[in-house]
């Protein structure tokens, strides 16, 4: 039973592919980001990588949030002042926005993984 | 030099078909410490093969492999199925890849690791479509480690076996490897005069120990029915459920094949299923979806990705129930590679008639014995 160059080659391809994969994965801490919405009726949770809209209930009536390419906005609400909705999107984690008088809260969990410090903007 | 026949290249992938077969039955008394790890000493055929067969006719043996333990275990129409296939198949592409890349500076670990890489690469790239979702690649580690391992372990073995073997010795100078394509080599083709010798169909025994009432609801059940409009109620069955995806309708659904494939003479193992019903639930919590019921440490349960989650894992076990109640091993194949699995199946009954019983440790001279007995038993042409 001898081994070949490429065997050896083969097998050093094959552990430090493992290698470099299991750290990727094990190190990336958190996954992506996840949307969370707080109403009077409870919380839901979506991941921020996948477009949707969704509307919450509030004493006020229905506030609609939507994801949309990795950002997340308030797209109307039954308040009167609408800051929630100037407030304009979101896209990073720590980032949040709110509807005080419909009680809605918006906010995006997770590990900010993006190259662009919020200061950019 | 000799060019084998096509007829004698038929016959080698039924031979080496065979072995396979036997060897995942033998594989199949290991303990699996996890769903989808697995030894994978039924690629050694293959591994011997790439030096054998021209391509056409190696990927022929992966199918025949394939089609041949999908009808044993009944998996054909389920996501097992899937994973066997893709598996198979990309683990025969990869190695003959690497043999034909590597040349004489390659030897059977080397070829082995890259197939057993592949095979893991491409069940992933499943899982993460179909079953587990983003959360596939969590395993991901422990998935191309262990098959790194096994695929070393296979290699070291397949290169003593190739070194030593008097039946590979003898194949070797009948028909050397080359680089041009047997002629007319090929898949099977609708026009195919049929020059491998055909079995009369013979009933194949299910090759698992089965218990005496499950061998008699499984002989009961084949009495009933016969294997085609079986297996054509079978496909019904999984495109309902697929097609409905509500967790109701399979809720009903499952739990219906599960009774059908009980009855048919097939083992249900609650245990595996309840593990794999639970990891792909899980998986599916991964990425949360819909209203918070409640958080689990660092997991968000959410209503919508729980309900998916169970809808899923209802489906991945309905398909493989209603497909193992479906599929019986009498089940034949039109054309040629029909002919092939038919063929290999007799070989695999000879294998259990012989009573060759492999020891660990004198596999190899075992195994070579199976095979030269195969060699002489099996129906050649004319």
């Amino acid at each position: 039973m001898r081994l070949k160059p490429l065997d050896l080659v083969v097998l050093a391809v094959a552990l430090a592919a493992t290698a470099f994969l299991s750290s990727r994965i094990y190190a990336a801490p958190g996954g992506d980001p996840v949307v969370r919405i707080g109403g009077s009726g409870g919380e839901w949770a979506y991941p921020l990588s996948q477009d949707r809209e969704t509307a919450v209930e509030g004493p006020e009536g229905r506030t609609l949030v939507e994801i949309r390419g990795g950002r997340v906005a308030i797209e109307k609400s039954p308040c009167r002042n609408q800051t929630c909705v100037l407030a304009g999107a979101i896209d990073r984690p720590g980032q949040w926005l709110a509807c005080l008088p419909n009680k809605v809260f918006v906010r995006i969990e997770g590990v900010d993984r993006g190259g662009l410090d919020a200061a950019t903007y | 030099m000799r060019r084998p026949t096509r007829a004698g290249t038929g016959r080698l992938v039924a031979i080496l078909g065979a072995f396979s077969f036997f060897l995942s039955a033998v594989e199949y008394t290991f303990p699996k410490p996890l769903p989808f790890v697995r030894l994978g000493i039924a690629n050694l055929p293959l591994l011997v093969g790439i030096d054998l067969l021209p391509l056409p006719s190696l990927l022929l043996l992966a199918l025949v492999k394939f089609l041949g333990m999908s009808l044993v275990s009944g998996t054909l129409f389920s996501y097992v199925a899937l994973f066997s296939a893709a598996g198979s198949l990309s683990a025969a592409l990869a190695m003959w890849l690497a043999r034909k890349a590597g040349g004489r500076v390659i030897g059977p670990v080397g070829v082995s690791i890259a197939g057993a890489m592949a095979s893991s690469a491409a069940q992933l790239l499943l899982a993460r479509i179909f079953i587990f979702g983003p959360a596939a690649w969590f395993v991901a580690p422990l998935l191309l480690s262990t098959s790194l391992a096994t695929g070393l372990l296979l290699g070291l073995f397949a290169s003593s076996f190739t070194g030593s073997s008097v039946w590979f010795g003898r194949q070797v100078t009948v028909g050397a490897p080359g680089p041009v394509p047997v002629p007319g080599e090929g898949p099977p083709t609708v026009a195919d005069p049929g020059p491998v010798a055909v079995p009369p169909p013979s009933p194949v025994t299910v090759p698992r120990p089965a218990s005496e009432g499950r061998r008699a609801r499984a002989e009961a059940w084949d009495a009933r029915f016969s294997p085609l409009p079986l297996a054509l109620a079978g496909v019904a069955a999984s495109f309902l459920l697929l097609f409905i995806p509500s967790l109701g309708a399979r809720l009903v659904l499952a739990p219906l094949f599960a009774a059908l494939a009980w009855l048919s003479g097939r083992k249900i193992a609650l245990g595996p299923a309840l593990l794999m019903t639970a990891g792909i639930v899980l998986a599916g919590l991964v990425v949360p979806v819909g209203r918070v019921l409640f958080t689990l440490g660092p997991l968000l349960v959410t209503e919508t990705a729980l309900v998916e989650g169970l809808s899923r894992a209802l489906a991945f076990q309905g398909l493989l129930y209603a497909s193992r109640a479906a599929i019986r091993p009498g089940l034949r194949f039109p054309g040629r590679l029909g002919e092939l699995v038919s063929l290999s199946f007799l070989g695999y009954q000879r294998i259990l008639d012989s009573g060759i019983k492999p020891r660990p440790s004198t596999f190899v001279a075992d195994a070579d014995r199976l095979l030269l007995d195969l060699e002489e038993a099996l129906p050649r042409r004319g």
